[in-house]
């Protein structure tokens, strides 16, 4: 059985979860909130295997979210769900650690093949074309790049704390920096800076 | 001595031209042979019609030279077209029609700033209120619509099977209201701008319409070599965006070509097609045109519209980057 948290703010979208998980025998929602603190209230104790967790940048910053549960002793698996398009979430998903990025406009199978996915422990995310990952090294502090890479290669806070000889709660908080810097609807817009790679024309974000 | 007459202020000019007719006429008659009988004679009548019909002659002649800078510069004047900002008239002619000239000049130096400013105020505003309604739109109707359709899904196991298909098409609908709904705040703020570059946004842009009209879109996208500035990329894709909806409406076309592409100090933005082409001269000054106009005036950048070569229409704006 599959124990399923929900943290959702928009009521509509947190029932229809519930209703959607509630046909399934294999899935049960153990807390489902519209704020982290009443999610852990409701939680007590229990721990969940797979979050649900909304993002949208106006309301509710998932990403912020999943980097904070992280970074906690055993994490439950992390599924994004949220409205934007996939394209511009996938790479601060990465980052934040996120196991699952879900389109809520993708049919509700999508959803559920996620969350059966991570529950098994695997990991949904498509891996970062190259041209992203220039463009996003782009927008970043010069400093804050060791960190992103890491982070992009899986290493834990603390492992990074290590290797840079930093404090924990310095990497944590350029780490949220990191994701603030890359979400979509940041404040900072890319500057397409001529980066000339081998093959010589400028990286453009590859939409597929 | 003409040439030294015409650098006279306009009404010493004038002044002159008439005194020098009148010396002439007096010096005529003190000393030309000429009598004057009362009642006068035929043939001194004659004389004298003859010499006041030259001295009118060389007055309409010099006062004409005169006024003429005068009127060439009214008639510039009346012919300057507001929408094509940027000329000026020349400065030439006697120091009063030199003074007016530059008058002129100077008052179109400032209603074309306040022009500019009072454009930039209102697209301002105008994109400030599409933002917080796609916002809107997005966050709270589609995410009702996303609910309505996760709660049509929660009921499937719940209802008789030969029900099963109606709650398939409520569900669909409902997706496609979410779609709908993105598509729609897509058009009204361009997050693609915001996150991915004017690149990647306007090839997002010609993706959508080829879909939507059914229209072969060839795209060309050069990355500009200078970073534009946002007002800039906002204004190109607002601009292109403008072009292809009227391609889409109007034109009925079946392919559109959509270049964004450095030539010399500027990046041009080019939206062709190969539809039915510009209607009347009426139509041209039509409100998504004006726009276009505007938004390019508001960068100093240069905007055309016209018929391409062969069938078709073209648009072209030109946006002079300064080289930093």
């Amino acid at each position: 059985m599959i124990r399923l948290a929900l943290l959702d703010d928009h009521p509509a979208v947190l029932v229809g979860l519930q209703r959607v998980v509630e046909q399934e025998p294999d899935i049960a929602v153990v807390g489902a909130a519209p704020t982290a603190a009443e999610l852990a209230r409701q939680l007590g104790d229990r721990r969940p295997d797979v979050l649900v967790v909304d993002h949208d940048v106006a309301r509710s910053d998932g990403l912020a979210q999943c980097r904070r549960i992280k970074d906690r002793p055993h994490p439950p698996g992390v599924i994004i769900y949220s409205a934007f398009d996939k394209r511009t979430l996938e790479l601060p998903a990465r980052v934040a650690h996120a196991d699952a990025v879900v389109d809520k406009a993708e049919p509700v199978s999508a959803l559920l093949a996620a969350i059966r996915g991570v529950a098994r422990g695997e990991t949904m995310l498509p891996s970062v074309p190259r041209g992203t990952y220039d463009a996003a090294a782009a927008r970043l502090d010069g400093e804050d790049l060791p960190i992103f890479a890491m982070l992009l290669g899986g290493e834990t806070l603390p492992a990074i704390a290590d290797a840079l000889r930093a404090e924990t709660d310095e990497i944590a908080w350029r780490a949220q920096r990191i994701i603030g810097r890359l979400r979509p609807g940041a404040a900072i817009r890319p500057h397409e800076r001529e980066l000339e790679p081998a093959g010589g024309r400028v990286p453009d974000l590859p939409l597929r | 001595m003409l040439a030294r007459l015409s650098s006279l202020p306009l009404f010493w000019q004038v002044f002159g031209t008439n005194a020098l007719v009148l010396v002439l006429a007096f010096l005529g008659l003190v000393f030309g042979p000429v009598t004057v009988s009362v009642p006068p004679h035929a043939t001194e009548l004659v004389v004298l019609v003859a010499g006041l019909l030259v001295m009118l002659a060389i007055n309409l002649v010099l006062l004409r030279r005169a006024f003429m800078p005068l009127d060439q510069l009214a008639d510039t004047m009346r012919r300057h077209d507001p929408l094509s900002p940027g000329r000026r008239v020349r400065v030439e002619g006697g120091p009063v029609v030199a003074a007016l000239a530059q008058t002129f000049n100077e008052m179109l130096d400032r209603l074309e700033f306040e022009r500019r400013e009072s454009a930039r105020r209102a697209l301002l505003v105008q994109e400030g209120e599409r933002g917080r309604i796609a916002r809107e739109l997005h966050d709270e109707v589609g995410q009702t619509l996303t609910g309505v359709m996760l709660q049509v899904e929660g009921l499937s196991g719940a209802i008789p099977e030969h029900l099963r298909p109606q709650l398939d098409e409520l569900r669909e609908t409902a997706r496609q209201g979410t779609e709908d709904v993105r598509r729609i705040a897509r058009q009204l703020r361009p997050e693609a701008l915001e996150d991915l570059g004017l690149q990647s946004a306007l090839a997002a842009l010609a993706t959508a319409f080829g879909e939507q009209a059914h229209v072969r879109v060839d795209r060309h996208l050069e990355p500009p070599r200078l970073p534009l500035s946002e007002e800039q990329e906002l204004v190109i894709y607002r601009v292109a965006q403008e072009a292809m909806t009227n391609v889409a409406r109007h034109a009925q076309a079946d392919t559109v070509e959509l270049r964004l592409e450095r030539a010399a100090d500027d990046v041009v933005l080019t939206v062709r097609d190969d539809g039915r082409g510009l209607p009347s001269a009426a139509s041209r000054s039509s409100h998504g045109i004006r726009g276009m106009r505007e938004r390019a005036m508001l960068i100093g950048a240069g905007f055309e519209i016209k018929p391409s070569p062969g069938r078709g229409t073209e648009v072209k704006l030109t946006i002079p980057v300064d080289a930093a």
